[in-house]
């Protein structure tokens, strides 16, 4: 099992804000309702007693119904890795976290020059999560430029299970035939459907679109999905102020009507079809009109989200860690903080983002690095102060009296590792001793444990004949053309 | 007359969204020729609001909600133009999000950008073949025709437009211009497109090089 341990989340929301929430994405359900873009989940839901508009698609949702399915949702994810040491079980008690994906774009690790991404990146991308300290599920970093773009999901899909034995979650089943091609390719890996529903070693995220919409093709995927026991991440994010309101209360609104909308029809697909519940509310910059990921209110949204979540009894996947910045430095630094901060703080169950830079958008590798120890670092202020006889140690303290020193005392060794934060890339030597040592910023320092993760050898590799399996489902996929499958 | 071409500007640059329909009317009513009220009154009063955002002085909504106060004049002045006579001068801009791509937001920035600049926007949506785009281009006489694509997945959509554009001898009616997050300068030119910008104010300054003579 993995995870980072919460001892008691820092609430955003109180009782009374998780209840108002509650209550108006309830009534808006029922009074505005969402746009349902698949024939197959107006189907569902008219069956099931919801009022469908045939000219504009709007499903409009009695409670109930919405109640009833909320009751149906699998109360335990679990996203099980190829190597069972790797499983992140999303219990509602631990944080774990996932790297940033998709990123088109990536910083070249021996060059530094910013270019497209290919099919090496991926692969380095994977090689070195599985050297970090605090990283639980990879979702493919980049996507294969110099691959076809036909077939370069599932490429993506083939190198991320070649590189590591973590859980991969994927967010580019955008129709049925995708979500076949990755549930053919789990399953090759896993040695069948069977065995993949028991330990679904993949996942997939499925966004709707703001404000009030879900649309067809990601919706008919999850459905696949959810059929093959494969998690479904909803991924809510109206943009505060554009695709929903501005204030983070009425876009949290909104996101909830979506992802309930999403949850009933998967739940009355699949009864029990483990669900999860994706946020992504960042804020538009209303002067540069770029997505500022990296706010502060990325991560606040998020634990919010993640309350809510836990009011329905699903675990939450939060956007954070995330940055805008154009380079790595100490603006994606700070970005990075403060949108990581809360949802660390908050007890967010997955939290997607460390390793990009450009709001998801250009592959770092020291980034992933420096991420790292950011958490290292937050995994100490979420772990709190602990307050009994042993900590509060007053006899150690009479022990050493007026103007003695701790240092030599057992009760400080005894509980130094877990009290202090032990730095692994932060420098903190004197100007001289730093100096003489080649005066190395801390990205230069994060290279050189990315040379380090490099070298190492991916765990538990993939066997040859799966491996050749797998091409030949990408095979078969490069002849059948996406729309006709 | 000239009174009425003040109020209407201002009423832009104050984003009067409620008052404008009425405003408009009052003015018809009045006697003002529709398209001087349009070309005077509501297009330099949406220029000044755009030029002051370019600047950093407004923000988003500012803009969004002068170019709806815009639009809705535009919508009372544009029947009354006189058919067959002098029409709107300003260059027509179309604007799609490529097939399989749903990502609209970029794309409706650029075009509040490029109707806070004066120029005309047509957009036609999101999830859109090459078939359509060419189609719609043709029919309204686009002189731009602005493409965006959000994916590297749907990426190739743009090739594709570009190259049917070729195949049916379009290709030189319009200057086809590409964007989105994906998109580099590089890519631009390697499939043949009139250029590409990284934001909507770049999509604005690219426009206007691009029909630089025409405006
Ligand atoms: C918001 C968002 C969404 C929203 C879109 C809401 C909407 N109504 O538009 C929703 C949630 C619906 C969504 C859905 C999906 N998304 Co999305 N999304 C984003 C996100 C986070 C921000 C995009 C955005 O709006 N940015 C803000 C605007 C202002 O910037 P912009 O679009 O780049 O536009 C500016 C410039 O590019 C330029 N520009 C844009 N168009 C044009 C056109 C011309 C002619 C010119 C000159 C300039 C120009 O000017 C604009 C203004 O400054 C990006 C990540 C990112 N940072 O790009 C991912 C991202 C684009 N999405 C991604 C994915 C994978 C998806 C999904 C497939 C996920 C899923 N499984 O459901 C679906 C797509 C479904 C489909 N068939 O299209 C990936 C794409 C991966 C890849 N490398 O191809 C990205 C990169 C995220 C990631 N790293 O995984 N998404």
């Amino acid at each position: 099992m993995t995870g980072i341990a919460i001892r008691r989340p820092y609430p955003v929301l109180d009782r009374e804000g998780i209840e108002k929430i509650h209550a108006a994405a309830m009534q808006g359900l029922e009074r505005v309702g969402v746009r349902i873009g698949t024939a197959r989940g107006r189907r569902l839901l008219k069956e099931a007693g919801a009022h469908v508009d045939g000219r504009t698609n709007v499903v409009k949702f009695p409670p109930a119904l919405i109640q009833e399915c909320v009751r149906k949702t699998a109360k335990r994810v679990v996203l099980y890795g190829r190597d069972s040491s790797q499983d992140a079980d999303l219990d509602l008690k631990h944080v774990h976290i996932c790297n940033d994906g998709n990123g088109a774009m990536a910083i070249d690790y021996d060059t530094g020059e910013r270019r497209s991404s290919v099919a090496d990146d991926l692969m380095r991308s994977a090689r070195v999560s599985n050297a970090l300290d605090n990283l639980h599920v990879y979702w493919p970093m980049t996507t294969s430029m110099d691959i076809d773009a036909r077939i370069r999901s599932l490429v993506d899909y083939k190198l991320s299970f070649m590189n590591t034995d973590k859980h991969v979650q994927v967010c580019t089943t955008v129709s049925e035939t995708a979500a076949r091609e990755l549930v053919a390719m789990a399953s090759a890996v896993v040695g069948g459907e069977k065995e993949l529903r028991r330990r679904p070693i993949v996942s997939s995220v499925s966004t709707t679109i703001a404000p009030l919409q879900q649309e067809g093709g990601n919706i008919d995927a999850a459905l696949v999905l959810g059929e093959a026991g494969v998690p479904v991440a909803l991924f809510t994010m109206p943009t505060p102020g554009a695709s929903g309101p501005v204030t983070l209360a009425g876009s949290l609104t909104v996101a909830a009507m979506e992802f309930l909308s999403g949850l009933a029809m998967c739940q009355l697909a699949n009864p029990g079809a483990p669900v999860i519940w994706g946020n992504g509310i960042a804020p538009l910059d209303m002067k540069t009109t770029t997505r500022g990921g990296g706010g502060p209110e990325h991560g606040l949204d998020g634990a919010a989200i993640t309350q809510l979540a836990h009011h329905y009894g699903v675990p939450s996947l939060c956007g954070g860690f995330d940055s805008t910045a154009s380079v790595m430095g100490t603006q994606a630094a700070i970005e990075t903080f403060a949108s990581g901060m809360s949802l660390v703080l908050g007890g967010a169950d997955l939290i997607v983002g460390i390793g990009l830079i450009e709001d998801a958008r250009t592959l770092s590798l020291e980034k992933l690095v420096i991420d790292d120890e950011i958490i290292n670092m937050l995994r100490r202020i979420a772990d709190g102060i602990v307050v009994n006889d042993e900590t509060i140690a007053l006899d150690v303290i009479e022990r050493v009296g007026a103007g003695g020193t701790f240092l030599g005392q057992r009760h400080t060794m005894r509980h130094l590792r877990e009290e202090h934060f032990m730095p692994k890339l932060l420098d903190r030597r004197s100007y001289d001793v730093w100096l003489k040592d080649g005066a190395k910023s801390i990205e230069q320092r994060a290279h050189a444990k990315v040379l380090e993760a490099l070298a190492e050898p991916v765990p538990h590799p993939l066997e040859p004949d799966v491996v050749k399996e797998l091409d030949e489902i990408i095979h078969r996929a490069a002849r059948t053309p996406l729309a006709a499958a | 007359m000239q009174d009425y071409i003040e109020r209407l500007r201002k009423a832009v640059i104050d984003y009067d969204m409620e008052g404008m329909t009425k405003l408009a009317e009052d003015a018809l009513a009045a006697g003002l020729d529709p398209l001087k009220a349009i070309e005077e009154g509501l297009a330099l009063g949406i220029r000044v609001v755009g030029d002051k955002f370019g600047a950093g002085e407004l923000f988003l909504p500012e803009l969004v909600m002068a170019a709806e106060a815009m639009r809705a004049g535009v919508a009372v002045f544009e029947p009354r133009i006189p058919k067959g006579g002098k029409g709107r001068v300003a260059p027509k801009v179309l604007l799609a999000t490529v097939q399989d791509d749903i990502h609209e937001i970029g794309k409706n920035l650029v075009g509040t950008m490029l109707t806070a600049s004066g120029f005309q926007v047509i957009d036609i949506g999101v999830n859109q073949p090459c078939e359509t785009i060419l189609k719609k281009a043709k029919e309204i006489d686009a002189v731009v025709v602005g493409v965006s694509a959000l994916m590297t997945t749907s990426m190739p959509r743009m090739k594709e437009l570009i190259e049917s554009a070729e195949g049916r001898g379009a290709r030189d009616v319009h200057q086809f211009i590409v964007g989105g997050a994906p998109v580099t300068e590089q890519y631009a030119k390697d499939i043949k497109s009139d250029g590409t910008a990284g934001d909507a104010s770049g999509a604005v300054k690219l426009v206007h090089g691009l029909v630089g003579d025409q405006k």
